[in-house]
């Protein structure tokens, strides 16, 4: 497999102390196979668990940086904010810290490399509760509808050039954030791509299902209806 | 932001499917083909036995499906080989299966095992059909060998097992191996001699097979799954049927009961009397319809 030639790979946590060593350390791994030079950027987002010693290990590993909300933010301002970390790395990839994702699926997106310039994992069977799936399932079908985007599965991992992150102003702060980087992309002509991942048990719940979550992520999609 | 459609490439699937040059894997290939990318190794390419080239092929290609088709399935030759665990039909049937699931589970790959009813021996007060959800025996001493290593080799499967009976199919390789052609083949040589009335199996379509595969990786389902015909035949009721499809006629369909050839048997095992297997569950919770053993006839009226 052809390398990257330079890769960042950013992980948002929120209370995922049981998962998080293995999928920084197996993030690690699979980064010196795909990448001639990576990093990793955790965020941990106000976690209440033991997330934050747990981190302090990593504190002398180079090639891992820790970011810390003092306070929960969400995952639409945790995701925004990893997308600006970028660096002078070619190349970011996004990771769940739950470990449903499992890091060595980034082997799957990379061969694309040379034919997209945003490359998502799609989820073919999730295993998340019925309810979840339903969510996601009319998430992703109004996506359709309003925004013309045929993505299966928009809030997945997704591995993309980071210039595109730098001509690119997002301006959601929920989980439309994912959607509104395709759309944009999209228009400034960037190649999208979806390729077909596994996806692990639900481990520990994720916040996809809180109606603090989905109402804010259906104001950001009713506001960029709007304008 | 303006409604426009985003355009987005959906990436075809990549599927390993092992066996690829036998009757029931070329087919299944063949099929597979207009919606995957099908990588069909042939054993030159690589070897299932030997865990460093599975994994390095795996590896490599990096598929999102492995599909193992490739088997030991000579019955007869097997039963030479009963007892022995590192002779051909263990090595290829049990330890090279082992192999694929566990390349297949470190990529996170999803691992289809195509098995057998032969996993079965049912007796006179339990003859079967057997249904997805019933347990094979777990001791070797009614089945034959092959049986045996298929029954075997299910434990190590994490992920889909599709039991199948009696492929056939309508042409391309391996087909004279396959049952209608066999026993027409024998026919037409004049060395069909026995034709059992007491032994009752259902036969698979292989396109029913490829049918069942695809519906499979769309829902990544695990657990257990049986293909074949909805209604039972036994070879004397088959070959009647075939040659009443326009052969002439010949003397010499002699029928003779199972239960009394085995009798006399050197090797009695290999032939199983009750091993037929019940699809009624796969078909529901797939909401698919097997051909009927007659219309799979009918449609390999070019063997005639």
């Amino acid at each position: 497999m052809k390398k990257l030639i330079s890769l960042t790979i950013c992980i948002p946590t929120f209370n995922n102390s049981h998962t998080i060593v293995s999928v920084i350390d197996e993030a690690l791994d699979v980064a010196k196979k795909t990448s001639s030079t990576y990093r990793i950027v955790v965020l941990n987002d106000g976690s209440t668990d033991k997330t934050v010693e747990i981190l302090k290990h990593y504190k002398r590993n180079p090639a891992v940086t820790i970011l810390t909300h003092a306070v929960n933010q969400g995952y639409g301002r945790t995701i925004g904010e990893l997308y600006s970390q970028g660096g002078t790395s070619k190349w970011l990839f996004t990771l769940p810290g739950d470990h449903q994702i499992h890091p060595n699926q980034l082997l799957r997106l990379v061969p694309h490399q040379d034919t997209a310039d945003m490359i998502i994992g799609w989820r073919v069977k999730r295993h998340d509760p019925a309810i979840r799936l339903m969510q996601s399932w009319i998430y992703n079908t109004l996506l359709r509808l309003f925004f013309g985007l045929p993505i299966h599965d928009v809030n997945s991992v997704r591995l993309m050039r980071t210039h595109i992150l730098k001509e690119i102003m997002v301006s959601s702060r929920s989980a439309f954030v994912d959607a509104e980087l395709c759309i944009k992309a999209n228009q400034l002509g960037h190649r999208i791509k979806e390729v077909a991942i596994d996806h692990h048990e639900d481990l520990q719940k994720g916040s996809g299902g809180n109606w603090k979550t989905i109402i804010g992520t259906l104001n950001d999609m009713v506001r960029n209806v709007g304008s | 932001m303006r409604k426009q459609s985003v355009r987005v490439t959906t990436e075809p699937q990549k599927v390993l499917l092992t066996g690829g040059s036998g009757l029931v894997g070329s087919r299944v290939a063949e099929l597979l083909q207009k919606k995957y990318i099908v990588a069909a190794p042939g054993r030159g390419e690589l070897e299932i036995i030997k865990k460093d080239q599975v994994f390095e092929y795996v590896e490599k290609f990096y598929p999102d499906v492995i599909i193992h088709t490739a088997a030991f399935t000579d019955a007869t030759k097997a039963e030479k080989e009963r007892g022995s665990t590192d002779r051909a039909c263990w090595q290829v049937n049990v330890v090279g299966t082992k192999y694929l699931n566990e390349a297949a589970k470190r990529i996170g790959a999803y691992f289809i095992f195509i098995s057998t009813g032969s996993v079965f021996a049912g007796t006179k007060d339990n003859p079967g059909p057997f249904t997805e959800d019933n347990e094979p025996p777990k001791d070797p001493s009614r089945l034959s060998w092959y049986g045996w290593t298929k029954n075997r080799a299910e434990q190590f499967v994490d992920g889909a097992i599709i039991r199948i009976s009696h492929p056939v199919k309508k042409e391309g390789p391996g087909v004279e191996r396959d049952y209608i052609y066999n026993l027409l083949n024998l026919y037409q040589k004049g060395s069909l001699y026995a034709l059992f009335t007491d032994q009752f199996f259902p036969i698979t379509w292989i396109d029913d097979v490829a049918k069942t595969i695809d519906l499979l990786i769309t829902k990544r389902s695990q657990g257990v799954y049986h293909v074949a015909s909805p209604d039972l035949v036994s070879p004397y009721e088959l070959m009647r049927y075939i040659t009443s499809k326009g052969l002439g006629s010949r003397p010499g369909l002699v029928p003779t009961a199972l239960s009394e050839f085995l009798q006399n048997a050197k090797n009695p095992l290999r032939f199983t009397q009750f091993c037929a297997i019940d699809s009624r569950k796969t078909q529901k919770l797939l909401r698919i319809r097997f051909l009927s053993w007659k219309a799979m006839v009918d449609r390999t009226r070019n063997h005639l």
